[in-house]
């Protein structure tokens, strides 16, 4: 072998050193950095909330053995527990300061105050489907885990979700996905929405069940051991991710003025919505042969100046008709789309459509909690 | 094995350790060992199928180089060509045929009787359609008497199953790799830094962009699309053909640059495709290894021409040519080119597709033109011909590609106000495009002239060092290479 080197080669070999060097720098610089907070935008914060020493909220479908524990230390206590499964409004703060609690948490202190006997526990799924929810509820009845109460905020948007996140999805095995088979990933849309912020933790391998599946696992394991800035690559590909979707991609978000603002996400897939709507009537069926109290909610929208995000004919179309369904099922419904005022989603002059601040939850959970002192008052006026 | 993987990077360095420690004779068997111990790394038990292949070859085309005898030699060459495309049309075709055929009692009324076939799996031997045309190129060659054949057989098996190139190509010849093998070159550190350089440029391709593109485009074709108006077809449709080109040129990169560590020369197998001025002209720059084939052992025998001995060039160099006018050969090869991708008539229409636009631009004197006349004219044509070719090929079904055509052509649906395909998917069209045609261009400056030669030395060396880490960051086997499943 020659051992001549021209400046050439040196530039080629060095480049890859300050490569490694750049990475790891680049990771130590975003070492504060959480891919779940930019998922939900760059003005909002996930956060955990934990009432009466117990935490009221799981996220993402993380922590369902400690969400277990929580159900069954509530029913322990002659608690009526109350599920509350909705999208990331529930555990998500816009302009989030500190002390700030979400819905659920305000939810529990109302209870507490009208001395209900009713406790909240909240599962959130960022983008979460109805078949998710469905895979939730399922594998807490599996436990034995029933509760009294159902509250689901539905979510137009999230109609058009495909399949079901394998996290969630392994919580539920046994769920006949009928139509769902081959249609993605749950939170796929969200992830093509963030540039595939966790696309890759969510996907399979595509060496999965190979010799060579087994050699990665034992290479990259033996990396993340011996070099502890390279297990956290996710994050900084997540940070780069958001960067390049906040910073260079948004420019795209100028074609939007381009048009009719009121086509501006694309329609919900019939197919997707049929299949979603499945599970809300799998849901439905369960809760009434369990004798369980359903409340479902249009989760609240911003309500702003102009054309509206989706078509609204079928938009309302679709509500209109699940109030109606609910009116003759005996389901509690609650229309709370207006519920949270403009200037509780904004961010200085920034709206997020889909998180609003701590007043809006404090007013999502009086919503709540109030319809929920309703139905418990008209129900003991029933057995008087 | 998978290229996109720290595992693949862990036995590439190991692999090419233990080759440069080597005395050069022996480093072909080193070579050779480590390509069946790459192929494994996928399904162990298919290795015997890729020296099945080369053994079938390498005893045919020594008897047929050796042999005198024209009806014997004619044999051989049939016993040679009927076992390895006997291979591939089993592994490769049998559920397209099967499917097809079972079609045919509907034709004269009947009901299709037996679906008994969807039974069978049949596992598609990784790379199986690049190694069986490189094995039957090595006995055609010997017939044909323009070929080197060898005697070891072990330098053969390497020949066939190098792992660089055994899983997606480039599709080499006897003549471009056997001497290498037989007579290795000695290993300068310059070719190893060279190598080193091809293989980050690769990977930056495929793990850092065509990856990243790859939940879009799926996304795009799989749901959504009948809400499409005909800018959002033609945004998705050039999204998949820089997915595809930064994808397959990326494998392609790797694959020069890791042979290139190994001490082994191959043939580009790209030169900048969308910059073509014609159809014609983009098959002399895209798949160039794969074109070349055709060209030699199917569009050059079908039109009567001299055929050529190398993998370079493309089948674009050849149908511009006087003799070339029998239009029956340009469509079937073309036909059989999109086969050749899949087992499935949408890549007969990306065949027949550009066959279309081939004879076209060769049929208009306005279009022939065109290049040399209005270059920007004749480029963005091409561009948009090319890429309008990739929604047949990435198409889900037959349905969805003809709905999609139907789009294109439909001049009501050119309205921006009722786009279903998000913004910032239009503004990644528009910045891949740019970034194709700015990089081409300064791949072409004369950098040493223009600043001397320390100040583009210090922007390679910024440009490893970025591409070296983001491949640090998103380097995870997580999508497939495309032409894994041809």
């Amino acid at each position: 072998m020659m051992k001549t080197l021209k400046a050439r080669d040196i530039a080629i070999l060095l480049g890859l050193f300050l490569g490694g060097g750049l990475f790891a720098l680049s990771v130590h610089q975003t070492a504060d950095f959480s891919p779940e907070d930019a998922a939900l935008g760059p003005f909002t914060v996930a956060r955990d909330a934990v009432f009466e020493g117990l935490p009221v909220i799981f996220r993402n479908g993380d922590g369902m053995g400690k969400a277990r524990e929580v159900f069954r230390s509530r029913l322990q206590e002659r608690k009526q527990l109350a599920l509350w499964l909705g999208a990331s409004h529930l555990y998500s703060i816009n302009n989030y300061h500190p002390g700030e609690e979400i819905a659920v948490y305000h939810a529990n202190k109302k209870a507490r105050e009208r001395s209900s006997p009713i406790s909240y526990l909240g599962i959130g799924l960022p983008n979460g489907n109805l078949n998710e929810f469905l895979a939730i509820f399922l594998h807490l009845r599996e436990a034995g885990l029933l509760p009294t109460w159902l509250i689901i905020g539905v979510v137009y948007d999230d109609l058009r979700e495909p399949g079901i996140r394998p996290k969630v999805r392994k919580l539920a095995p046994g769920l006949d996905l009928a139509g769902g088979k081959g249609l993605g990933v749950g939170g796929g849309n969200l992830h093509g929405k963030t540039d595939g912020l966790e696309r890759d933790r969510e996907k399979g391998s595509a060496i999965e069940d190979t010799p060579q599946e087994r050699l990665e696992k034992l290479v990259v394991g033996e990396l993340e051991k011996g070099w502890v800035t390279f297990a956290s690559r996710h994050r900084l590909s997540a940070f780069i991710n958001w960067k390049l979707r906040t910073h260079i991609f948004s420019v795209g978000e100028a074609f939007r003025k381009m048009g009719n603002p009121a086509k501006r996400v694309p329609p919900v897939p019939l197919d997707l919505k049929q299949w979603n709507e499945g599970a809300l009537d799998e849901i439905l069926r369960i809760a009434r042969e369990d004798e369980i109290e359903v409340v479902l909610y249009k989760a609240p929208h911003p309500q702003v100046a102009g054309p509206f995000y989706h078509i609204r004919k079928r938009y309302d179309g679709f509500f209109e008709q699940l109030e109606n369904r609910c009116g003759s099922e005996g389901i509690h419904y609650l229309d709370i789309e207006t519920l949270v005022p403009l200037e509780y989603w904004m961010f200085g002059t920034a709206i997020d459509p889909w998180h609003f601040q701590e007043k809006g939850h404090r007013l999502l959970a009086e919503a709540i909690d109030s319809a929920m002192q309703n139905i418990e008052e008209k129900d003991k006026n029933a057995l008087q | 094995m998978l290229f996109n993987s720290f595992s693949y990077l862990f036995f590439l360095g190991i692999a090419v350790s233990i080759i440069w420690l080597c005395p050069q004779k022996k480093r072909v068997y080193l070579m050779g060992m480590a390509s069946v111990l790459f192929y494994s790394m996928w399904r162990w038990e298919f290795v015997f199928l890729v020296i099945f292949s080369a053994i079938v070859d390498f005893w045919a085309a020594g008897r047929i180089a050796r042999s005198n005898n024209g009806l014997s030699r004619k044999i051989l060459l049939g016993l040679s060509l009927g076992i390895n495309l006997g291979l591939l049309v089993f592994f490769k075709y049998t559920y397209f045929l099967c499917d097809n055929l079972s079609l045919l009692p509907g034709l004269w009324g009947g009901s299709p009787s037996w679906d008994g076939w969807k039974t069978f799996h049949i596992v598609l031997p990784l790379g199986i359609s690049f190694y069986t045309f490189q094995t039957i190129s090595y006995t055609i060659d010997a017939y044909r008497g323009s070929g080197k054949t060898t005697d070891d057989f072990l330098v053969f098996l390497t020949y066939v199953s190098f792992w660089p190139q055994l899983v997606a190509g480039p599709i080499l010849r006897a003549s471009e790799m056997i001497p290498q093998l037989e007579k290795p070159g000695s290993i300068s550190l310059s070719d190893a830094a060279s190598g080193i350089q091809r293989v980050v440029i690769g990977l930056f391709k495929k793990v850092v962009i065509a990856d990243n593109l790859a939940g879009i485009v799926d996304a795009s074709f799989s749901r959504y699309f009948t809400h499409f108006t005909a800018i959002d077809v033609w945004v998705v449709a050039i999204l998949f053909g820089f997915q595809i080109y930064l994808d397959f040129s990326g494998y392609s990169d790797i694959a020069i640059g890791s042979a290139r560590l190994a001490g082994v020369r191959i043939p580009e197998n790209f030169n900048w495709p969308y910059m073509a001025l014609s159809p014609r002209e983009f098959w002399q720059r895209w798949h160039i290894s794969l074109s070349s084939w055709i060209r030699d052992y199917l569009y050059l025998p079908l039109t009567g021409q001299q055929f050529k001995a190398r993998s370079s060039g493309g089948l674009g160099m050849a149908v511009s040519d006087e003799t070339s006018r029998r239009t029956w050969a340009l469509f079937l090869t073309w036909l059989m080119m999109g086969l050749w991708h899949g087992a499935a008539w949408k890549f007969a229409v990306w065949g027949v597709h550009h066959a279309c636009f081939v004879y076209i631009f060769r049929r208009l004197p306005i279009l022939q033109a065109l290049p040399e006349r209005r270059p920007i004219l004749a480029w963005l044509i091409t561009f948009l011909v090319c890429m309008a070719g990739w929604i047949p090929f990435r198409a889900e079904s037959f349905d969805q590609m003809l709905a999609m055509y139907a789009k294109i052509l439909n001049p009501f649906l050119y309205d921006l106000s009722h786009r279903a395909v998000y913004g910032p998917h239009y503004f990644r069209a528009f910045l891949l495009t740019v970034a194709f045609i700015g990089i081409h261009r300064i791949s072409r400056w004369d950098f040493e002239r223009r600043f001397g030669s320390y100040l583009p030395e210090g922007g390679r060396l910024v440009v490893i060092a970025i591409m070296s880490a983001a491949i640090l960051i998103y380097l995870k086997p997580v999508e497939q290479f495309i032409y894994f499943q041809f």
